[in-house]
């Protein structure tokens, strides 16, 4: 039995959520990363332990953002997340 | 035992990201899978690709590794020692050894050679822009795509994300029977019933060997997408920082305009150094980058081919012959040894041949998961609550996706025979060989979406694989004269195992092409009882040749 429809979201909100997981996921990952490497005096074992969690942590975050009721509210929170690790990227710089 | 469900929304979610997804990355997962499981066995399968290989192992510390660097720039004008070039020591899949090298113009364009030599009398066997054989490189190159220009392996590493994304939402969909069905792999009872059975007990079994790959291909495929944001962030934009952190040897610096060298140390001595200290470890690889320079260097990449972290590489620098850069096997810092794991996990070069088997058939299982989930997603809608229109296009997919997929099977027999008939002595000879298998499979494909009744195609697939399969032991027989008994006399078991292997796989396929899929299945008869008169007066209208099942079963 496919999927129940009436529990499925509207295209927009669809639209929303997909970026939010593709393109937001990504960027949460990528600046959360960085911003740990930038904490880091040794970089060389995150950077080698990034090649195999940030993919872990994309598709987790595509997963979450696909579990969220609202498109809007994830993009937001996962904006909002990029923002505080590129400010801790930013003041170790 | 249930575990807890999700609650509706949720799991609804879930269940159609998983569908979309699977659906979507499907055909190409599939080919990932199936060529990849093939090439797993690159390094197996040479001696019976390449007739000329099939000499006695000969010693690697006995080559003359300097010699093979003379004979080679003797005989070829399209060499540059200052670009990075090396070669393959003989091992016991390949007594050969094979050459890289490449020259550069004036415009930066790159142009590429590779040869092969024999490990004793020196003589260059093979000379050209590619080996004269790429049967198993052919098959590993369409495992990511690499046939398609510039984006196949971004494509490819995609597609491993987005199977990575795929085994999330499977895993949370199929969450409450995740344990109860881990018992319940069927084979009678309803289609719908058989598919979900055996793609959740199945992808239960198989979840570690897929996580594992969709990680390392995602990674192999993407690097790039984490390499450059952190080379942007945490270092100001130099890349070189970023690799050196995962491949110290990468690192190294060269200048172009760097003094010439007259007087250095060379292959041999290096060779030799490294594998009186480490006998334990084949050294798979030996090259040079700037060899004729001041800061030249000579590496040497070793490998047990046993442990997990049995693999290492040593760069030293060419005036002095002093170590510049070393990974050690076994023993060595997280942070040095974290790539090579994560890439030996994709090769499956840990645990000898037996490990590559179990890794082979955990392959061929996902390629079942893969297969099951479309017939899933086929079965759940092909129902009265969908329209004729919606219902052929769902048809129309399947058959497509089947054609596609379980053609591979008779177009890699294909190969097999195609790299034994196009004569070895012919010049580029490895673009015929590629071009039958291509067309081939095409035109498998295309024949298969004449075939409507997926137990036809299905069937249809196997018998010409299955003699396809059989033809390869006889085509090598007539053609090198290595007939199986004498390979297996001669005990070249390189060769040996890969034209029984195709034995054993024909004879299998047409037995089971013979008593199993010649028969109508019980369940299509008791369908047909069951469904009665009103279908009998709907199929007997002809439908058009992709209606027939879906008017059949109304």
């Amino acid at each position: 039995m496919p999927a129940n429809k009436k529990h499925l979201s509207s295209p927009s909100q669809r639209i929303l959520k997909i970026t939010a997981g593709l393109l937001g996921g990504f960027f949460v990952t990528i600046f959360f990363h960085n911003a740990l490497g930038s904490v880091l005096e040794q970089k060389g074992a995150l950077i080698i332990t990034t090649a195999y969690t940030s993919f872990l942590m994309w598709a987790g975050l595509m997963v979450l953002a696909f579990l969220s009721k609202n498109g809007w509210k994830i993009w937001g929170l996962y904006l909002l997340l990029t923002l505080v690790f590129a400010g801790i990227i930013f003041l170790n710089k | 035992m249930k575990l807890k469900a999700l609650k509706p929304r949720l799991h609804n979610a879930m269940f159609h990201t998983h569908t979309v997804s699977g659906i979507v990355i499907s055909f190409a997962l599939f080919v990932c899978f199936y060529a990849g499981a093939v090439a797993l066995f690159m390094d197996e399968l040479y001696q019976w690709e390449n007739p000329q290989a099939r000499i006695d192992y000969v010693d690697p510390t006995t080559v003359d590794y300097d010699k093979v660097i003379k004979v080679v720039s003797e005989n070829t004008t399209v060499f540059n020692k200052d670009l990075t070039f090396g070669m393959t020591p003989p091992t016991k899949a390949n007594p050969l050894i094979t050459y890289y090298g490449r020259d550069k113009d004036e415009q930066n364009n790159f142009s590429f050679f590779a040869a092969t030599i024999h490990p004793i009398t020196y003589e260059i066997l093979s000379m050209g822009e590619e080996p004269n054989t790429h049967m198993a490189r052919t098959i590993y190159e369409l495992h990511y795509f690499h046939q398609i220009p510039v984006v196949g392996i971004y494509l490819s590493g995609f597609v491993a994300f987005f199977f990575l994304f795929a085994i999330f939402t499977g895993v949370l969909t199929h969450w409450k029977n995740i344990v109860n069905k881990f018992y319940a792999f069927t084979t009678e009872g309803k289609w719908k019933q058989i598919w979900t059975n055996g793609h959740i007990s199945l992808g239960m079994i198989t979840l570690p060997f897929q996580i594992i790959y969709a990680v390392t291909g995602a990674l192999l495929g993407l690097s790039i997408l984490l390499l450059a944001p952190s080379a942007f962030l945490m270092y100001n934009g130099d890349t070189s920082e970023v690799v050196k952190a995962v491949r110290p040897d990468a690192g190294i610096k060269y200048d172009d305009e760097a003094l010439t060298l007259t007087e250095g140390t060379n292959f041999n001595t290096i060779y030799q150094k490294v594998s009186t200290e480490y006998p334990e470890n084949d050294v798979t690889y030996i090259y040079a980058t700037n060899y004729t320079k001041s800061d030249g260097t000579i590496g040497v990449r070793v490998d047990d081919y046993e442990g997990i972290a049995g693999d290492g590489i040593f760069v030293y620098g060419r005036e002095d012959g002093k170590l510049k850069v070393g990974i050690q096997p076994e023993v060595r810092s997280y942070a040095n040894g974290a790539y090579g794991v994560l890439i030996k996990l994709h090769y499956a070069t840990y645990g000898g041949i037996f490990l590559k088997i179990i890794y082979f058939i955990l392959a061929m299982i996902t390629c079942y998961i893969i297969i099951s989930g479309v017939m899933i997603w086929r079965t759940a809608r092909d129902k009265p609550i969908y329209t004729d229109k919606q219902r052929r296009f769902h048809h129309r997919v399947t058959k497509f996706y089947l054609a596609i997929t379980l053609s591979m099977f008779p177009a890699l027999a294909l190969i097999f025979l195609a790299n034994m008939l196009v004569p070895m002595d012919w010049e580029g000879r490895v673009f015929p060989v590629n071009a039958i298998f291509f067309s081939g499979w095409l035109v498998f494909t295309l024949m298969g979406l004449f075939w409507n009744n997926y137990r036809q195609l299905n069937r249809n697939y196997l018998l010409m694989g299955s003699v396809l399969g059989l033809l390869i032991p006889i085509a090598n027989g007539f053609v090198t004269g290595d007939w199986l008994w004498q390979s297996l006399m001669h005990k070249s078991y390189f060769v040996f195992s890969v034209d029984a292997a195709w034995l054993i796989i024909g004879i299998v396929g047409l037995l089971v092409c013979g008593y199993s899929l010649n028969r109508k299945s019980k369940k299509d008869i008791m369908q047909k009882v069951k469904v009665g008169a009103e279908s009998e007066r709907i199929s007997s209208e002809a439908p058009a040749p992709v209606l027939q099942i879906s008017a059949k079963e109304k």
